[in-house]
C-alpha cells in the first residue's frame, strides 16, 4: 500500500528541497549574471517554506511510521533552520562580492543544506535522522571550502570532511547498534528496552548510547569533540560559518535533545554522561574563548560553550520526569536570532575582499556605523544572557529544568560559566567603542543588511516584551 | 551429518573466499592485496545466490565489488602504493590499545550472537525474505522518505564534488 502523504509536515522540506533545484537550473541558465537570479529564487523559495510552516502550526503529527514527527520542537527547529538560511540568503551577494567568491552554486547547497537541518528536527527514526545529517554535513564540507583561492578556506574543508566523516562512523555503528538490541529504528522502542530488556540488550544500548553521542556530539561541537570548530569556523567564508553557528546546528541540538528525551525519565546514566559533557564543553568554550583574538575563532569557542548550555537541557530532560520543550525552543530562538545577528554585523564590515579578523578590527564600530554598534550590544548582551534580551529567557528556562531535575551543581556551573563568558563578550563591544584605527570610512549598509540586522534585533528584544502572546502562539500553555 | 550437493558447493565457495581473504592480508603488494579482495566479494555474492538470497547477491556485487573496489583502485593508483616497505609500520603503544579495543567489541558482539547462532538447526527464512519485490515494495512504501531525502544527498554530492572540483577559474 502506497502511504498517504501528509503535505502539511513533509511540505516545507519539500518545498525547500525544489528551491534548491531551481535555484540550479536558473544558475544554468543565467550563470553569474548581474542580476543575480539564483539568489532571488533561493530567498523566494525560501519566503514560501517559511510561510508554510508558519501557516502549518497545529495539533502533533505523525507520519509515515514516525519518520517524520511534526512536534512543538520540531516545527520550530524547522523554523529557526529556515530562518537562518534566509538571513544568510540576503545578506551573502554583498560579502561574496566583497571576497570575489564568484559561485552561484553557494545559493543551492544552501538550500540543500536547510534539507538536511530540517529533516533532523522533525524525526524520531535513526535511520532518516542519519539521511538528514548527511545531507547538512556533506553540503557543509563542500561550502566550507567554497572560497577556493583561500588556503585556510581549503585547509578548513578538508578538516571539517575527514573529521566529520570519522564521526559520521561512529552514529552509523551507533544505530546499528540500536537496531541490533531493540530490533528497530523508531527511538519510541527505546525506553521499554532499556527498562525491560535483557541485560545483555542492555550493554549493547548503552554502547549505541555512547557511540550515537559522539556522533551528534560532533556535529554539536561538544567537548571533547569539539576540536574542528574554531579551524573550521576561521578558514570557511564567513557567510558559511553564519549558516552552520546557527542553521546548521539547531538539527544536531534538537537531535540531541531528542535522542535523550527517548529514554524517558529513566536515563540516569545518560543523563550523567551528556552532563559531562556539557561541563566540559561549557569550560573548553569560555575559558579558550578570552584567548583570542580572532573574532571567527572566539565566535566557534562562544557556539562550543552555548552547545554546553543545550547539553544541560539534554541531560536533564533524560532523568527529570516529564520537561517538556520549552526551555530548548526558548534557548534556540535566542541562540539563532543573537548568532546570526553577529554575523550580520561582521559581515557587513567585509569590504573590498578585506573583512575583520581580529578584534583590534572591530575597533571604531561605534563611529564608523553606530548601527551595527548598538545592534552589537544588543546581541552581546543576549549572548552574555543579561538584561530583557532573549538569552537572558533561554538560560533562565534551562537553569529551572536543570532543578527540576536534581542538577543543581550543573547549573551553578553553567551560572558560573556565564559569567565568565561575560568577560570576552564585553572585549568586543571594548574594541566596538574605541577609536579607530587606520580605516575610519563610514560603512553603508544594503537594504538585506539592514532588514537583516533589525529583524535580529527586534527577535531578541521581542521574545521577552511579547514572551506570553509567543508562548500562546507556541502552543505550550 | 549427511554430505549433499548443496553443501559441497557452499563449502568450494566459502573455502576459496576464505583463502583470497587471507591473501589480501598476506600479500605485500598493495595491487595484488586489492585483486584479492575483488576476488572474495565476488565469492561472497555467489555464496549469497547459493543460499537464494538473489537481491543481496546483486547488491554485494554491484557495491562493493563495482564501486567500493573501484574506490580502493583509485587510491591505490593516486597514493602509488607500489613498494612494500612504504606499508612498514613501526612499533607503536597504539597498537596493543587498538587489539585491546578490538577485542573487547569482538567479545561483546559474540556474546550477543554465538548464544542465538547455537541454537538454530537449519536456518530457513520465511518464503520471499529478501526478494528484490519485497525489498522495492518497503523502500516504495515504508521506507519512502527516507529513499527522496537520499535522492538529495546523491543530488548535492554531484553538485559539490563538481563545485569543488572545477579549481581556479579566472
Amino acid at each position: 500500500m502506497i502511504p498517504t502523504i501528509d503535505w502539511g509536515v513533509i511540505g516545507p522540506v519539500a518545498i525547500v528541497a525544489v528551491t534548491g533545484m531551481i535555484a540550479l537550473i536558473v544558475h544554468m541558465i543565467t550563470g553569474n549574471s548581474e542580476k543575480n537570479f539564483t539568489q532571488k529564487v533561493t530567498v523566494f523559495g525560501l519566503l514560501i517554506a517559511l510561510t508554510s510552516l508558519l501557516a502549518a502550526g497545529g495539533s502533533e503529527r505523525f507520519v509515515l511510521q514516525e519518520m517524520v514527527v511534526m512536534d512543538r520542537l520540531g516545527s520550530v527547529g524547522q523554523l529557526l533552520t529556515v530562518f537562518s538560511a534566509l538571513i544568510v540568503a540576503l545578506v551573502s551577494p554583498a560579502y561574496l562580492e566583497a571576497k570575489r567568491i564568484k559561485l552561484g552554486e553557494f545559493y543551492p547547497m544552501l538550500a540543500w543544506a536547510t534539507v538536511g537541518g530540517m529533516i533532523v528536527c522533525c524525526t524520531r527514526n535513526l535511520l532518516v535522522l542519519f539521511v538528514g545529517i548527511e545531507i547538512l554535513s556533506i553540503s557543509l564540507y563542500v561550502l566550507a571550502g567554497l572560497h577556493r583561492t583561500s588556503k585556510k578556506s581549503e585547509e578548513s574543508a578538508i578538516k571539517y570532511f575527514l573529521l566529520g566523516a570519522f564521526a559520521t562512523g561512529f552514529l552509523l555503528y551507533g544505530i546499528a547498534m540500536f537496531y541490533g538490541a531493540t530490533g528497530s529504528l523508531n527511538m519510541s522502542t527505546l525506553v521499554s528496552y532499556w527498562l525491560h530488556g535483557a541485560p545483555e540488550n542492555k550493554i549493547l544500548l548503552s554502547l549505541s548510547f555512547a557511540l550515537i553521542a559522539v556522533g551528534i556530539g560532533f556535529k554539536c561541537s561538544l567537548a571533547p569533540f569539539h576540536q574542528w570548530t574554531p579551524d573550521v569556523y576561521e578558514g570557511a567564508p564567513t557567510n558559511v560559518v553564519a549558516f552552520m553557528a546557527t542553521g546548521g546546528k539547531v538539527g544536531a541540538f534538537v537531535a540531541l535533545w531528542n535522542f535523550a528525551d527517548s529514554f524517558g525519565h529513566a536515563g540516569r546514566f545518560v543523563g550523567m554522561t551528556i552532563a559531562t559533557l556539557a561541563v566540559l564543553s561549557m569550560l573548553v568554550g569560555n575559558v579558550l574563548a578570552m584567548a583570542q583574538k580572532n573574532i571567527k575563532r572566539l565566535l566557534a569557542y562562544s557556539s562550543i560553550a552555548n552547545a554546553g548550555y543545550v547539553a544541560v537541557a539534554a541531560a536533564s530532560v533524560a532523568i527529570a520526569f516529564r520537561l517538556n520543550h520549552i526551555a530548548l525552543i526558548f534557548f534556540l530562538f535566542g541562540y539563532v536570532l543573537t548568532s546570526l545577528g553577529v554575523f550580520v554585523v561582521v559581515l557587513a564590515m567585509a569590504k573590498d575582499g578585506e573583512e575583520p579578523m581580529s578584534l583590534d578590527d572591530l575597533k571604531g564600530l561605534a563611529s564608523r556605523s553606530p548601527i551595527l554598534a548598538y545592534s552589537l550590544v544588543v546581541f552581546v548582551l543576549s549572548l552574555i544572557g543579561l538584561g530583557p534580551v532573549s538569552g537572558f529567557l533561554g538560560k533562565l528556562f534551562i537553569l529551572k529544568d536543570a532543578l527540576t531535575a536534581n542538577l543543581a551543581w550543573l547549573a551553578v556551573v553553567m551560572v558560573l560559566n556565564s559569567i565568565f563568558g561575560a568577560f570576552y563578550y564585553f572585549g568586543m563591544l571594548r574594541s566596538a567603542f574605541a577609536p579607530a584605527e587606520g580605516d575610519a570610512r563610514p560603512i553603508s549598509l544594503s537594504i538585506p543588511q539592514t532588514f537583516s540586522l533589525s529583524v535580529c534585533v527586534v527577535g531578541v528584544i521581542g521574545a521577552v516584551v511579547f514572551y506570553a502572546p509567543l508562548l500562546a502562539h507556541l502552543g505550550l500553555r | 551429518m549427511k554430505i549433499t550437493p548443496d553443501m559441497i558447493v557452499f563449502a568450494m565457495l566459502a573455502g576459496m573466499a576464505a583463502l583470497s581473504a587471507v591473501g589480501v592480508v598476506a600479500f605485500r603488494n598493495a595491487v595484488r592485496s586489492a585483486l584479492c579482495l575483488v576476488f572474495t566479494f565476488f565469492l561472497l555474492g555467489f555464496l549469497y545466490f547459493a543460499l537464494n538470497m538473489e537481491m543481496l547477491g546483486i547488491t554485494q556485487i554491484v557495491v562493493y565489488t563495482g564501486a567500493i573496489m573501484v574506490l580502493f583502485l583509485f587510491v591505490i593508483m593516486l597514493l602509488n602504493l607500489g613498494a612494500s616497505h612504504v606499508l612498514e609500520e613501526k612499533s607503536d603503544p597504539k597498537k596493543v590499545i587498538g587489539i585491546g579495543f578490538g577485542v573487547s567489541l569482538a567479545v561483546l558482539l559474540a556474546s550477543q550472537i554465538v548464544p542465538v547462532l547455537i541454537k538454530v538447526n537449519a536456518p530457513t527464512a520465511p518464503e520471499g525474505f529478501g526478494s528484490p519485490q519485497v525489498i522495492g515494495n518497503v523502500l516504495f512504501t515504508d521506507y519512502v522518505f527516507p529513499f527522496e531525502a537520499v535522492s538529495i544527498l546523491l543530488l548535492l554530492g554531484i553538485v559539490g564534488s563538481v563545485l569543488l572540483a572545477k579549481r581556479r577559474l579566472s
